[in-house]
């Protein structure tokens, strides 16, 4: 089954089969990551999160390994992959 | 405004080092730029190229992300006298490539390695590095008004980019224009996150050279957080942006934009149509603000302007014509009409084009005797507004950046099982449109793969983002897609 955070950034861009996500990858270095697919990125995990991100919360994101932690902080999560 | 009397923008720059050599220029990749310092690194950089073989009147291709080298180049293109090429950074390697070998480049200033390039590649960082300058004096003299500046590929009719030349003298036109409408003043300090290779960041840049203010260069909008932060710890007094940058700040960030209303002076739209909420939302945000929205082409660049709270009694207007531009509407005979009646809008001024790259044909075609043919169907009101009715031919624009059906169409026929394809443009909030394919394929193709394999045939902004199987494409008799037949069946 494919890590739910893998699976919100592969909702808001395509990546290659083998691009290997990890938790230490920055989001500048997702390829193809423009503006339009970060706005998707937040999206995807505002709707996950009650009451949605804060300001703060969405430029503390900067790896996904951030994310996963955000989540986890949040409920939404286990916070290990 | 410093510099009224310069003939060059180059010249304007320099008289600015001359003059304030301590103030601030460029703010970039977290680095500070003075007008004396930029002064230096432009002279270095003429030296530089100069002893790679670049000549007066070589076209030199220049391509790199929001940070000093490319600003550097650009003017240290133009001070050797040389032509600019300006690319943009995300375009694949073939796209990069086929531009150089059109305008038959003979250097290409990049950061990246660049497959089967026709031309010489250089480090676009080394060569603006600092180091040894060229004398001024040698600097200067080597560029005239008259010469050519830019050529800036936009895109064509029929899928094949079309290379705008335009002189010093059209160049420091439009930003004079640009600049006695906005009301850029020395003393302001702007935020840009938009690219430096199309015409409206390009624009921007040529305005701190007129105008010698201070410009902060951003990589872009990002998810829209980044730059409100930017926009709370520096407190700019300009702001230049698409409205796809605004739709962005205004779902991510809700109202954070208000807070900027302290201290933005003068925003500058373009690219693009803003939707009439977001227009509204916007005047909310920023009451005191100069929100100055333009139309324009690369051809003719900002060729009339809208201020939106003194515009407000004409909703949906493109503005009235730049200051020094005319705009007439046109029959087919290219006569003009009367106000009220549509027809296709034709701008002049001196900001204009000279002419299409190597195409005769296209610059006899487009350029008529009262001026530049744009291609946009419009009217112009009693009171001289300008109101456009839509193109006349069926360019997508995402998010400002424009995108021909044909390109895209012909790299998808180009994938494994495709039959024939066609393109249309889809309502997108945020950036205005996305390109929806339309595909007859011998058997099923997924959007995901078709991405992939299209990545390396165009630009992001260009790839398809809805797919519709169908068994074959509506042409006419003699062949033309009927794009309307498809837009019907995407709008509903």
């Amino acid at each position: 089954m494919e890590d739910p955070i893998h699976a919100i950034i592969r909702s808001a861009v395509t990546l290659d089969d083998d691009f290997a996500i990890t938790d230490e990858l920055r989001l500048q270095e997702i390829p193809n990551l423009d503006s339009l697919s970060q706005v998707r990125l937040m999206t995807e995990i505002d709707q996950r999160i009650e009451g949605g991100l804060s300001m703060d919360e969405i430029l503390a994101i900067e790896s996904v390994g951030q994310i996963r932690s955000l989540l986890a902080s949040r409920g939404k999560l286990d916070a290990q992959p | 405004m410093r510099n009224p009397e310069a003939g060059t923008l180059v010249e304007c720059l320099f008289q600015s080092a001359s003059q304030n050599p301590d103030e601030i220029a460029l703010h970039a990749g977290g680095q500070d730029l003075s007008y004396g310092g930029f002064r230096s690194r432009i002279l270095a950089a003429v030296a530089r190229l100069r002893a790679m073989g670049v000549r007066p009147g070589d076209r030199v291709l220049l391509s790199g992300p929001n940070t000093l080298p490319v600003p550097i180049l650009y003017f240290a293109i133009h001070a050797a006298g040389a032509i600019a090429v300006p690319v943009a950074p995300d375009s694949p390697d073939a796209a990069v490539a086929s531009l150089a070998a059109d305008c038959e480049a003979r250097l290409a200033l990049l950061d990246r390695p660049l497959k089967a390039s026709p031309c010489p590649v250089e480090s676009a960082s080394q060569v603006a590095s600092p180091g040894a300058p060229s004398t001024g004096e040698e600097a200067t003299t080597a560029c005239r008004p008259d010469q050519i500046a830019d050529i800036l590929y936009t895109t064509g009719t029929t899928g094949a980019k079309k290379g705008v030349v335009l002189t010093h003298a059209a160049i420091l036109a439009a930003a004079r224009n640009m600049s006695e409408f906005i009301g850029t003043a020395p003393d302001d300090v702007e935020l840009v996150p938009l690219p430096l290779s199309h015409s409206f960041g390009l624009g921007r840049l040529r305005s701190l050279a007129l105008v010698g203010h201070s410009i902060i260069l951003e990589p872009g909008v990002g998810s829209g957080a980044p730059l409100i932060k930017r926009l709370r710890d520096s407190r700019p007094t300009g702001l230049a942006l698409v409205p796809a940058g605004f739709e962005i700040l205004r779902q991510v960030t809700g109202n954070a934009l208000g807070t900027a209303r302290a201290h933005l002076r003068y925003v500058e739209i373009g690219s693009a149509p803003m939707r009439a909420e977001t227009r509204q939302w916007l005047m909310e945000m920023l009451p005191e603000t100069r929100v100055c929205h333009h139309y324009g082409l690369t051809e003719a660049s900002r060729a009339a302007f809208t201020e939106y709270h003194a515009d407000r009694h004409k909703p949906g207007t493109a503005g009235r014509a730049a200051p020094h531009v005319t705009i007439s509407i046109c029959n087919e005979a290219l006569e003009a009409v009367p106000a009220g009646q549509p027809g296709e809008v034709v701008v002049n001024g001196a900001m204009i084009l000279r002419e299409y790259w190597k195409r005769p044909d296209l610059t006899s075609r487009n350029l008529c005797p009262l001026g530049l043919r744009t291609g946009d169907l419009g009217y112009l009101d009693a009171d001289g507004y300008l109101f456009l009715l839509g193109r006349q031919n069926d360019v997508i624009n995402v998010g400002g950046r424009k995108v021909i059906p044909d390109e895209v169409e012909e790299a998808i026929r180009q994938f494994a099982g495709v039959r024939d394809a066609a393109c249309v443009g889809e309502a997108d909030p945020l950036s205005g449109q996305r390109v929806k394919a339309f595909v007859a394929a011998d058997g099923p193709i997924d959007l995901r793969s078709l991405t992939l394999f299209l990545r390396a045939l165009v630009e992001e902004y260009k790839i398809p983002k809805a797919l519709v199987a169908v068994d074959s494409i509506p042409r006419t008799s003699s062949g033309k897609v009927r794009r309307n037949l498809l837009r019907e069946a995407t709008d509903g």
